[in-house]
């Protein structure tokens, strides 16, 4: 109730594990699902073995790569799922897909194929996407932030694969000066930018990932299916509005 | 099927009332990529969805519990009756309140007879296909991909106090891309068209303005570094806008105090400098997805208005809430509409301005009113020039803003929204990306 508005500008940020996450969801993981290479609407194809992130980031999905409330056996068209590397040290390694996807580009199906109900037709969804641990410790980020925002409660985000704008909503942004959190509030906090821009900015990355996540991932407005999204404290530099 | 659900609950002396739904929908989708038919499906499926309640008192307050479970169309009585005993078991431990069930009611409007019921699906599939690729006739943009779904549903809705109506609609769909492609990267922006009757020119029309605006996007420069600007909000957005008049008028969110509204009120403040909104719910709207004969409890529906001139005159109130807070229900309606303003949009034009085409997403917070959105396309005109600019972002709060706020004399429509084309708001924030 006491927050104020955000003065728009770029700012140093550290990311709570949930904002960490939704990027990773909304950056690259709408941006990998297959279904989009085939369609031509991902720019993620073109940058496949490139570096589009920082080198001290990696991001995997897959239903077996974390147990959350997106992992299975195997998926809605009965392949099994797996843990999929995406970006490895800042490189783009792999997209995820289901099999008509696959079957299009000839490559293997890795499980990812999921549908709102038995009504629906399968698509190239996320499971469990997430950015791998790091080596920093949270108090050495803080401390790393003359002035800035610890950016935490995930309210929504929007994806743009073909044109790498990037969408996201946070309830609350904890002023950071002198690398001490001073108590001062800023809500919500919309922050935008270039994907790449924004992944590359990445300079420290926690130890610990935790994931979270009920549901509600759309493609585009529609297909509902269970995600959950998560990863480390990370700090980049944003846009804030 | 409902019958014999029917003799099932009669066995279940400690059920108060159930209310059943029946839903039928039958449907054909279409995927494009490009122009190509990518898939085809159709369905038709049957639900029937029960909602038990359960009367019950505890230090001296009246509950009324409920829980609700499908019963598939394929279970057999051993399996319906193992599914109500455990709903009913479920909706002995919901503490709500005690409120009354809908009684039923002398007549029900009927909605419009939609177009699609005249011909078959193949047939409108065909026309919709037609329609949507009249004008995918450019060289640098186009259509990328498409999704075609036309379902048309029966619903039926039986309660244990006689209530038992019947209506039926249609429920079209269309999902598209569309790009364009200068010297840089190619641009592509998202579209979602609903509505429940045919209509060729909005499918044409709205694909030729995806395009155009695509095409605009990928000339745009920079959205400067503004502060704040007098924002025109246009298309989707103005819809998104009033999302939080409806929801702040509707008597569950003031009944759940994520709404301190009152009625009376002057919501927009005692000195307004623009203009004063006027809100009405149409259950029988043309064209709209949400058009409805009764609510989804059994409700019959009419026409309501729940602000004028900026006042708050009653509450949008279910059963339910009406009960609570003591006012005459008047049945969920998804339709809104709103009256227009002074100005035409050549008036709102007249002074420097940032104009939103197009969003990542349009953000509006129902409970708080901040909104946002990143810029996909907007126009920018400083006094001398006009520019099409893109990125940053847009951020507010209508309860600080809506004091001065400009409605257009023009209207516009979008499936279940009827009002002015356009917003105009002041001193709203604006996260530009331009160095300069």
């Amino acid at each position: 109730m006491d927050s104020k508005s955000a003065e728009p500008g770029e700012y140093e940020v550290i990311c709570a594990p949930d904002i960490t996450g939704l990027i990773a969801h909304e950056a690259f993981g709408h941006g990998v699902e297959m279904d989009m290479f085939v369609k031509g609407r991902a720019k993620g194809a073109e940058y496949m073995g490139k570096q589009v992130s920082s080198s001290i980031t990696t991001m995997h999905d897959g239903a077996k790569a974390a147990n959350h409330v997106s992992s299975y056996l195997f998926d809605d068209e009965g392949t099994l799922g797996s843990d999929t590397t995406i970006i490895q040290d800042g490189i783009l390694k792999n997209g995820i897909s289901d099999l008509l996807s696959a079957l299009k580009l000839g490559t293997a199906p890795t499980g990812n194929g999921k549908r709102q109900s038995f009504e629906r037709k399968a698509y190239a969804r996320m499971t469990n996407t997430f950015f791998a641990p790091g080596t920093d410790s949270y108090e050495d980020m803080l401390a790393s932030i003359r002035y800035g925002y610890q950016i935490e409660g995930l309210y929504s985000g929007m994806e743009d694969p073909k044109n790498w704008g990037i969408q996201c909503i946070a309830l609350l942004g904890r002023e950071i000066v002198d690398g001490k959190l001073t108590g001062n509030l800023i809500s919500p906090v919309v922050m935008t930018g270039f994907v790449p821009e924004l992944l590359q900015s990445i300079s420290m990355v926690s130890e610990k990932v935790e994931l979270s996540g009920g549901g509600f991932c759309g493609k585009g407005y529609k297909e509902f299916v269970k995600t959950s999204n998560g990863g480390p404290y990370i700090k980049a530099k944003v846009r804030l509005g | 099927m409902i019958e014999k659900i029917k003799e099932i609950l009669a066995n279940h002396k400690d059920i108060s009332g159930y209310k059943i739904k029946e839903t039928t929908i039958h449907s054909n989708e279409l995927f494009f990529v490009k122009k190509n038919v990518d898939m085809d499906r159709a369905k038709r499926v049957h639900h029937y969805n029960l909602t038990v309640y359960v009367d019950f008192t505890e230090d001296g307050m009246n509950y009324k519990g409920s829980s609700n479970t499908d019963i598939h169309p394929t279970m057999n009585d051993t399996e319906i009756e193992s599914a109500i005993r455990e709903t009913a078991f479920a909706a002995k431990f919901v503490k709500n309140p005690y409120y009354p069930l809908v009684q039923p009611a002398e007549s029900q409007q009927a909605s419009a007879l939609s177009a699609f019921a005249k011909e078959s699906f193949p047939y409108w599939m065909n026309e919709i296909t037609k329609a949507i690729y009249k004008n995918d006739i450019y060289e640098k943009g186009g259509i990328n991909s498409c999704e075609i779904f036309l379902d048309k549903i029966e619903t039926r809705i039986v309660n244990s106090e006689g209530v038992d109506v019947t209506d039926s609609g249609y429920r079209c769909m269309i999902e598209f891309i569309t790009t364009w492609k200068e010297e840089g990267e190619e641009i592509e922006l998202y579209r979602r068209i609903d509505c429940s009757d045919f209509d060729e020119e909005l499918f044409a029309e709205e694909v030729k303005n995806m395009i155009t605006i695509c095409r605009e996007r990928a000339i745009a420069t920079s959205t400067p570094a503004l502060k704040t600007a007098s924002v025109i909000l246009t298309r989707e957005a103005v819809k998104d806008f009033f999302s939080y008049y409806y929801s702040k008028s509707n008597a569950a969110s003031v009944y759940n105090q994520s709404s301190t509204w009152k009625v009376g009120d002057q919501l927009q403040g005692k000195e307004v400098k623009g203009d004063r909104i006027t809100m009405t719910l149409d259950p029988f709207m043309k064209n709209s997805t949400d058009s409805e004969s009764f609510d989804s409890e059994g409700f019959p529906l009419k026409p309501v208005k729940l602000i004028e001139d900026g006042e708050l005159k009653r509450y949008a109130a279910d059963t339910r809430y009406a009960y609570y807070l003591g006012v005459v229900p008047t049945g969920n309606i998804g339709n809104i509409i709103i009256e227009s303003g002074s100005k035409t949009i050549e008036e709102l034009k007249k002074e420097p301005y940032l104009m939103t085409t197009a969003f990542s997403d349009f953000t509006v917070d129902t409970m708080t009113g901040d909104f946002c959105g990143e810029i996909r396309l907007a126009t920018y005109f400083d006094g001398r020039t006009t520019t099409p600019v893109t990125g940053g972002s847009v951020t507010g709060n209508i309860n600080e803003l809506h004091h001065e706020l400009y409605l257009s004399r023009e209207r516009s429509k979008d499936n279940n929204f009827e009002g002015p084309a356009m917003i105009m708001l002041k001193n709203v924030t604006v996260a530009g990306i331009a160095k300069d």
